[in-house]
């Protein structure tokens, strides 16, 4: 390639990274812009005193409190049960599986992430109509089932995460611990595993962002307009993504949409704060784990 | 099966080894003396590496390695077969330590990559870890340079230190053999004669088999030495030590 063709490449690289900078910019500052105003207590709370909404003592009727924290149920809950299994598949992959079911399981893995996710929350949806008539009305639509509904969804996010993590790993640190008497399960453990904690926090990054952010998922698997504050798996709740839905298709008036507003940017501080946290916790265990 | 040439460490019988189809090592037969620096040398590709990778087991670790003949190691007195695949290679590979041609810390600090093989061989009291590990940077000659930044990472040493520090850990659980693979190609000749004086005080405590290019250093280090070539093995003199 000649100097100007390098050049023009150079160029369009870059003004494609400043037109996605200055989009999610624009983004930015349009949501708080329209979401900041709306950002108080009532918004969160309502008329409930907030101390009293905190402790649980009086529920919440009109704030955005037992969505959030049905929100966050339920991505602890859905990257609690698709974290194991996906690293499990991931070390199965990069670590175990020969070369021709191996071919398999990635085409497999990777049909499995083109799924649409109202596909899974149907699927999701067929299986409560199922434990619905198992047992006799007992079990329906609720936050364990939008859960599982979506670690299915994120498990290929995190299978891909751990099996190229570890394939990842130079030759020279895969053998070393081997060489050093290490078992196969050691080495993963001790060497591989730890080694590649960025990329693996990664994965599981994108598997909490994508877990917050889906309604088609839990539109059909339990997540309802009002539920107030779950205290149990098998019941139904709220979730911020459904409640700005909601808002969005359903607003009567200004303040009602401000709201809407407020509730996209709450929904992009917890998804903030949750990355943060997985970062701070991938920093901690590496320090721990390689330096202490 | 007790040993009954306790002065042999390794022996070799007609032995071969194949990746898949093409034949690296042609029917060897050779013994390895104890307690002496043995150096294999020849040209680039004639299979030295692959012979060391049989001492530790270590060919077992790639799927279309195959071998064939008779290959024993002597550890403790007794013979282990070194052509089973199957055969656990963890015991066998604490005791038989590798340094490799690249020192290859692990992405961890100092102490962390000595007291590694510890942690493997499952060893948990705090402070005989502490001690060991400076016992074995001690050995090395490490510990003076080392001693204040235990805690920083191993990859943040020089060359000549880093291969020392790959020796240290090699010899934290005490092998009763070491196989070094071109230790000296990736350092300056400073650091290279660093890990030649260490070599020269190890082979008092254990056995050592040395790969190497340089005829000089083979000379200077060496009690026997073997010209590989071509995958065939032979003997040039005798035992000097």
């Amino acid at each position: 390639m000649n100097r100007f063709g390098e050049l023009l490449l150079a160029l369009f690289s870059w003004c494609c990274t400043l037109l996605l900078t200055a989009t999610v910019g624009i983004l930015m500052v349009f949501l708080l812009r329209r979401g900041l105003p709306a950002f108080n207590m009532a918004l969160f709370f309502g008329d409930t005193p907030p101390l009293d909404a905190l402790l649980l003592i009086k529920p919440v009727f009109d704030g955005l409190f037992p969505a959030l924290f049905g929100t966050l149920a339920l991505v602890l809950v859905a990257v609690c049960c698709a974290v194991p299994v996906g690293l499990a598949t991931g070390i199965y992959l990069a670590e175990y599986a020969a070369v021709a079911p191996k071919r398999v399981l990635n085409l497999l893995f990777d049909l499995l992430a083109g799924i649409p996710s109202i596909v899974v929350g149907l699927a999701g949806f067929a299986l409560a109509v199922v434990l619905h008539r198992t047992f006799s009305g007992g079990i329906g639509p609720c936050l364990l089932l939008s859960a599982l509904a979506l670690a299915f969804l994120v498990l290929p996010y995190l299978i891909r995460a751990t099996q190229n993590a570890l394939e990842a790993v130079d030759p020279v640190t895969r053998r070393t611990a081997l060489a050093l008497g290490a078992s196969k399960v050691q080495n993963i453990f001790y060497v591989l595993l730890p080694n590649r904690l960025a990329d693996l926090t990664g994965g599981v990054i994108l598997a909490v962002g994508r877990c917050a952010e889906d309604t088609a998922v839990i539109m059909l698997t339990g997540v309802v307009a009002f539920a107030g504050v779950p205290n149990s798996l098998l019941r139904k709740y709220e979730a911020v993504p459904f409640y700005i839905y909601t808002i969005s298709s359903q607003y009567t008036d200004f303040q009602e949409l401000q709201r809407g507003f407020a509730a996209a940017l709450v929904l992009l501080f917890l998804c903030a704060a949750l990355f943060l946290l997985a970062f701070f916790i991938q920093r901690h265990l590496k320090e721990r784990l390689f330096y202490r | 099966m007790t040993s009954t040439m306790s002065e042999t460490k390794i022996r070799l019988a007609d032995f071969s080894f194949r990746y898949g189809k093409s034949e690296v090592l042609h029917h060897i037969t050779a013994q390895f003396p104890e307690n002496r620096l043995t150096a294999i040398i020849g040209p680039s590709g004639s299979g030295k590496s692959t012979l060391l990778s049989v001492f530790n087991r270590f060919w077992a670790e790639i799927p279309e390695a195959k071998v064939e003949g008779l290959a024993q190691l002597c550890l403790a007195g007794t013979w282990q077969n070194l052509c089973d695949r199957r055969a656990p290679s963890q015991q066998l590979r604490r005791k038989v330590g590798m340094v490799f041609q690249s020192p290859n810390p692990l992405p961890m600090s100092i102490f962390r990559n000595v007291a590694f093989p510890l942690k493997l061989a499952g060893v948990r009291d705090r402070e005989e870890i502490a001690v060991r590990v400076e016992n074995s940077l001690r050995r090395t000659l490490l510990w003076k340079e080392v001693k204040e930044r235990l805690a920083t990472d191993a990859r943040s040493l020089s060359g000549g230190q880093q291969q020392r520090l790959c020796i240290a850990r090699s010899l934290i659980l005490e092998p009763e053999m070491l196989l070094l693979d071109e230790p000296t190609s990736a350092l300056d000749r400073e650091a290279g004669a660093g890990i030649e004086e260490l070599l020269i005080g190890l082979k008092k405590e254990c056995t050592l088999v040395l790969v190497s290019h340089y005829l000089e250093q083979v000379e200077r280090l060496a009690d026997r030495v073997f010209e590989m070539s071509a995958g065939k093995l032979r003997l040039l003199g005798g035992d000097r030590s």
